[in-house]
């Protein structure tokens, strides 16, 4: 990405906006420790309201939970958990989709056909009950949450690949490429990917909030981290039986997820808007 | 038309044994663990043994791969070890009381998605194309869960207008409808708004568009005879494919608002390890998703009078 | 200001946004058009002249400004009109033709609802009689089978019917302005000839003013009654076709016409006796069922160049996409270098690639936008077999060849021009010191002058180097000026085949003679009451 590029990114409110929306939960989560007052899994003093102060002269900004554990630094942990968990679900679902999308878009035939056909039948699944399906049987954990995600998420990633591919192997510099001999490896990675990028970084932000609402439903469902892991979507389940009485117990982590996924869209938003601006190469003489 | 379907037809029927397959592969690979969960945790080894042998599980594993899906095919589902009735005793009613949720979401969401989409794409970069762009990044960016919660926190704990569940135990009612439709509303509504906006966008910038301009057509004929005509195909096709994502919306807002439909029994079959009503309900759902596939798939071209049946759809050369 | 003025454009000023390359789309224009005459407005890309006539539209693009003077027509200035009396004059009193007419008619409805829909806009003509009118415009323009053409989407007719359809429509109500923005340009040379007879048969009519856009001199000498020249958005020249045709004034219309290339080819001094540096022989390619090349034979000797004509869909680019293998042969061989190209495959194929090279046709697709220049030529020599300092040096040695300077090595595609593009395209295929080059339409998408010095630096190279070189077009004026032998295509078959003099001047083959007849500026317009 050049300056230019990157200036004009930081000239446009979207990106700001957006940025700043998932950079402080980001940056709760490289520094949680130094960020959140109390142990995320103590026990203080249950059902605190938000703005309270406990019994032992504790100050609780969120409040606490129903095991008396402080909203707000579980808040603080819980970012943590999203932001690696779903960075590393959505990193090799890309590593997945991407392999799969340029083999598939560059040399067509039955390498598509196969590719295709797998992608469609993974797809044939609603989402959820494909995640449900693959936790109920593996177990909810980490890594299983990661696998489910790379199964259930890379074709999607490898359609938008392979639409892509194709489009660009059309191109009359891939058609020099091959005309000189080089070799498919090397034009995927130095002609297709490179021009590719632009679109991929605007759906990799996408995913990235898909993958975020996904752990979190998981959560909520009661299928995601298992406990006492700090994890927003567990946060809503958790405080679910006692929501009607004590709605902050709830409320605080939907707005922290909503917070994230909402600044994910808006950037991958004001990425695209960016990128489609005339700071772009290569327009077409009238 | 009628070659095209038999091919599609055969792709979806091998996509769907494809699934089946995995279903089955997934939950019953395992004899042990089948025993384990339909006799319980604290069965006795031989009577799960002989449980095992009764049932035909020491067979060769695509010998009863074949058997169960037949059994599929004929509706003979089995019964339900956590709920103790046959599964085709539960799951059409529950089928029925989702179809009720879906059917209303989708009456409402499509009008007013197509609207505000056409609206928004008429004058590209006006207020309303704004306003309507940050209220579908808005819905569709916030989780069905939060959104639920939201909306009960005004609704049922601060105004105190609506109940906060949906058990529906004295018969159907209106007020319990309201926030499962809403959550699920403002969840797919933005989706389908954006593509009708993007897809509106790209017919008043045509070529064709520009002609009725020339001609000396007025706005509304531009947009009701030229452009919408054009700019539907695509949203039309799109609404189809969004049933299986609304499933996925339907199974979080059920439990959320524990409302006894497909959703929350998929769910229950879950926890519970109720391992042939989970195969049902998956095989039930994939169904549903490959159907409205197919469907989208026929509409787009019966919509789109350049594709004929029987070409790709990107079939145009320069 | 004649009586028969249609329109009069003042002092026309267009001002761009800002941070575009110069102040004003259209600067200071002043001209008019008269009843019964056709004005051509000639000029190359960024002159300004389709701004211009969207201006006449009172439709200027977004961003667009009109920064003064004025546009009257009958009475009223266009400039100041708005919205429904800009509609009333719109299709009624001046009507257009657009450049791609597929994609200027509604996909979604049937052609003859769409040139009835002028009708229902304008006048209160019922159902029935707006059905025969339109039927009866659609004969006018010569529509085979009105009736049936009637009922079909733009799709389903050709390029050529479109064109008469978007015809059929701008005259349904007799307008007195008729604009024309490139309305040939993008179909086929025989479709533009028989187009371009109805333009002349309309201003027989006495009806219309015609204002007609065009970058192609030799379309202005088919039609024109007057010709304005431009160029950066200022008017170079205006006067009767004749005088600026034959007797230019202004320097740039001179150097204009000068790069036209004609249909007479110049004297060659390639030597013919040579060995065929590439021989296909009963060459076979099929897309899907379709047979694209039937059993195409031919052989270039070293160091000449052969060019491929005809028209889209004849299979010349399939032969080009064939030879290269860029498209899988179905049959037949392709004897270069001492080698069956057909018959390599996997590595043996991509090591031996060298002996082929191609220019392709657009220069804003042929370049990797993320790659230097230096790195795309490097990578080239590297690729034909050189060590890596030999193809830098080299790659400096072809930026000189080319005429490009040596500092484009360390710049990115989007710095250059086209024609500079087509250049570093050039260089590329020129880096692996193939056996023969072929070009692939790679002049069609430049500017005439641009085209002019293209040809010329492609025959320098070949007398410097003694290329051997496959010359694809669409132009047979273009193939007049490059090849030593032109083989004509129609249809996937090499329907004549022979030196480029003879094929030019004694055609043999009867579609052969149809082509040469079609190559436009040959025919001043069959002049019938013309201006002057």
């Amino acid at each position: 990405m050049n300056t230019a590029r990157l200036v004009a990114g930081l000239k446009s409110p979207t990106v700001v906006v957006g940025g700043l929306m998932v950079g402080i939960w980001v940056v709760c989560a490289l520094f949680a420790p130094w960020i959140a007052p109390y142990d995320p899994l103590q026990n203080k003093a249950p059902l605190q309201l938000p703005l309270s102060t406990g019994p032992d002269g504790s100050f609780y900004f969120l409040g606490t939970d129903l095991l008396g554990r402080d909203i707000f630094s579980r808040l603080v942990y819980g970012a943590r958990t999203v932001v690696l968990w779903a960075g590393l679900a959505t990193a090799t679902a890309f590593v997945v989709g991407l392999a799969m999308g340029l083999a598939a878009g560059f040399y067509r035939g039955w390498v598509d056909r196969v590719l295709s056909f797998v992608a469609n039948v993974i797809l044939s699944f609603p989402v959820l009950v494909l995640y449900i399906l693959v936790i109920v049987t593996f177990g909810a954990s980490g890594i299983n949450i990661v696998l489910a995600v790379t199964f259930a998420s890379a074709p999607g990633i490898f359609r938008i690949v392979r639409a892509l591919t194709i489009d660009i192997a059309a191109q009359d510099y891939v058609a020099a490429a091959i005309v000189q001999g080089e070799s498919p490896l090397r034009i995927m990675a130095a002609e297709i990917l490179p021009n590719a990028a632009g679109p991929l970084i605007v759906d990799a932000c996408l995913r990235l909030g898909y993958t975020t609402i996904t752990i979190g439903v998981l959560g909520f469902l009661g299928l995601g981290l298992p406990p006492p892991t700090p994890d927003w979507g567990g946060m809503v389940n958790d405080g679910r039986p006692m929501a009607i009485a004590f709605p902050h117990m709830v409320i605080f982590p939907c707005i922290a997820i909503s917070m994230m996924t909402l600044g994910l869209s808006l950037l991958a938003d004001g990425i695209r808007e960016v990128g489609l601006s005339p700071v772009r190469s290569g327009g077409k003489e009238a | 038309m009628s070659r095209y379907l038999l091919v599609k037809l055969a792709e979806v029927l091998g996509a769907m044994l494809t699934v089946s397959f995995i279903v089955f592969l997934v939950l019953e690979a395992n004899v042990e663990d089948v025993a384990v969960k339909v006799l319980g945790a604290y069965s006795a080894p031989d009577q799960r043994q002989a449980w095992l042998q009764e049932n035909g599980y020491f067979d060769p594993f695509v010998l009863r791969y074949l058997r169960w899906l037949w059994n599929f095919v004929t509706l003979d589902w089995g019964s339900s070890t956590h709920y103790r009735v046959p599964i085709l005793e539960i799951l059409p009613q529950r089928l029925a009381a989702t179809g009720i949720l879906a059917g209303i979401t989708l009456a409402i969401m499509v009008p007013v998605a197509l609207i505000l989409g056409v609206l928004a794409g008429m004058r590209e970069g006006s207020a309303v194309d704004r306003g309507v762009s940050f209220f579908s990044v808005l819905t569709t960016s916030i989780p069905e869960f939060a959104t639920a919660v939201f909306l009960s926190a005004i609704f049922v704990f601060w105004l105190r207008l609506l109940p906060g569940a949906s058990t529906m135990l004295s018969g159907f009612s209106v007020t319990e409808m309201i926030l499962p439709v809403s959550v699920l509303t403002l969840y797919s509504a933005g989706y389908l708004a954006r593509i009708t906006r993007a897809s509106m966008v790209e017919a008043m910038r045509s070529p064709y568009v520009r002609t009725a301009l020339m001609k000396g057509a007025s706005t509304s004929r531009i947009v009701l005879r030229h452009a919408l005509r054009n700019a539907l195909i695509a949203p039309v096709t799109v609404v189809m494919l969004q049933i299986p994502w609304l499933l996925s919306g339907v199974i979080v807002v059920e439990v959320f608002f524990a409302y006894k439909g497909f959703g929350t029994l998929l769910y229950e079959a879950a926890l519970n390890t109720d391992v042939y009503l989970i195969e049902a309900c998956a095989m039930v759902s994939v169904v549903v998703v490959v159907a409205t596939q197919l469907i989208s798939d026929v509409l787009y071209r019966l919509l789109n009078p350049r594709i004929r049946f029987g070409d790709e759809p990107a079939g145009a050369t320069t | 200001m004649s009586e028969a003025s249609v329109v009069t454009v003042d002092r026309l000023t267009v001002a761009l946004p800002r941070g575009a390359d110069r102040p004003y789309a259209v600067e200071d224009v002043s001209l008019e058009v008269r009843k019964g005459e056709i004005l051509c407005v000639v000029g190359e890309s960024g002159s300004g002249k389709s701004i211009l006539s969207a201006a006449v539209m009172g439709a200027l693009p977004r961003g667009l400004k009109l920064a003064g003077g004025s546009v009257r027509f009958g009475g009223r200035d266009l400039a100041k009109l708005k919205g429904a009396e800009l509609r009333a004059i719109r299709g009624n009193e001046i009507a257009m033709v657009f450049q791609d007419p597929m994609a200027a008619l509604n996909p979604a409805i049937h052609v003859g609802k769409q040139v009835e829909e002028v009708f229902e806009i304008h006048t209160k003509i019922p159902a029935e009689e707006r059905r025969a009118r339109a039927m009866a415009l659609m004969e006018a323009t010569h529509l085979p089978e009105p009736a049936r053409i009637y009922k079909s989407y733009p799709h389903e007719i050709s390029g050529g019917q479109c064109q008469r359809v978007v015809i059929a429509m701008a005259l349904a109500l007799e307008p007195k302005l008729l604009i024309a923005d490139e309305p040939t340009t993008a179909l086929d040379v025989t479709t533009q000839a028989q187009i371009l007879k109805l333009f002349n048969e309309l201003r027989s009519g006495h009806h219309h003013g015609i204002l007609f856009i065009t970058h192609d001199f030799g379309v202005v000498r088919e039609v024109a009654d007057r010709v304005a020249v431009m160029r950066h958005g200022k008017l170079v020249e205006i006067g009767p076709a004749a005088d600026v045709l034959d007797r230019p004034k202004a320097d740039y219309t001179r150097s204009l016409i000068a790069a036209v290339p004609s249909l007479n080819p110049p004297p060659r001094t390639t030597d013919l006796s040579k060995p065929p540096a590439v021989t296909c022989t009963d060459l076979v390619a099929f897309y899907g069922p379709v047979k694209a090349l039937k059993e195409v034979s031919l052989a270039i000797p070293q160091g000449s160049t052969l060019a491929v004509v005809g028209e889209s869909g004849s299979g010349k680019s399939t032969l080009a996409r064939t030879l290269i293998r860029l498209h899988e042969p179905g049959g037949g061989s392709i004897r270069v270098g001492g080698v069956d190209y057909t018959q390599l495959s996997g590595g043996e194929l991509q090591k031996r690639r060298r002996l082929i090279q191609m220019i392709f046709q657009n220069p804003f697709g042929s370049l990797n936008p993320r790659r230097t220049v230096g790195d795309v030529l490097t990578r080239a020599g590297v690729l034909g077999g050189s060590s890596l300092q030999g193809a830098k040096a080299r790659a400096l040695e072809l930026l000189d060849l080319v005429r490009l300077p040596r500092e484009a090595f360390d710049r990115r595609p989007e710095n250059f021009s086209g024609g500079q593009r087509q250049r570093i395209s050039i260089a590329r295929a020129l880096a692996m010191n193939p056996e023969i080059v072929i070009a692939d339409e790679s002049v069609s998408a430049l500017d005439v002058s641009v085209q002019a010095q293209v040809l010329d630096l492609l025959d320098d190279l070949q007398k410097k180097t003694g290329m051997t070189m496959l010359f694809i077009t669409h132009d047979l004026r273009v193939a007049a000026q490059i090849a030593d032998f032109i083989a004509v295509m129609r249809r996937g078959e090499v329907v004549e085949y022979g030196p480029a003099r003879k094929v030019l001047k004694a055609p043999e083959h009867p579609y052969t003679r149809e082509l040469v007849a079609a190559a436009p500026g040959q025919h001043a317009p069959t002049v019938e009451g013309a201006a002057e």
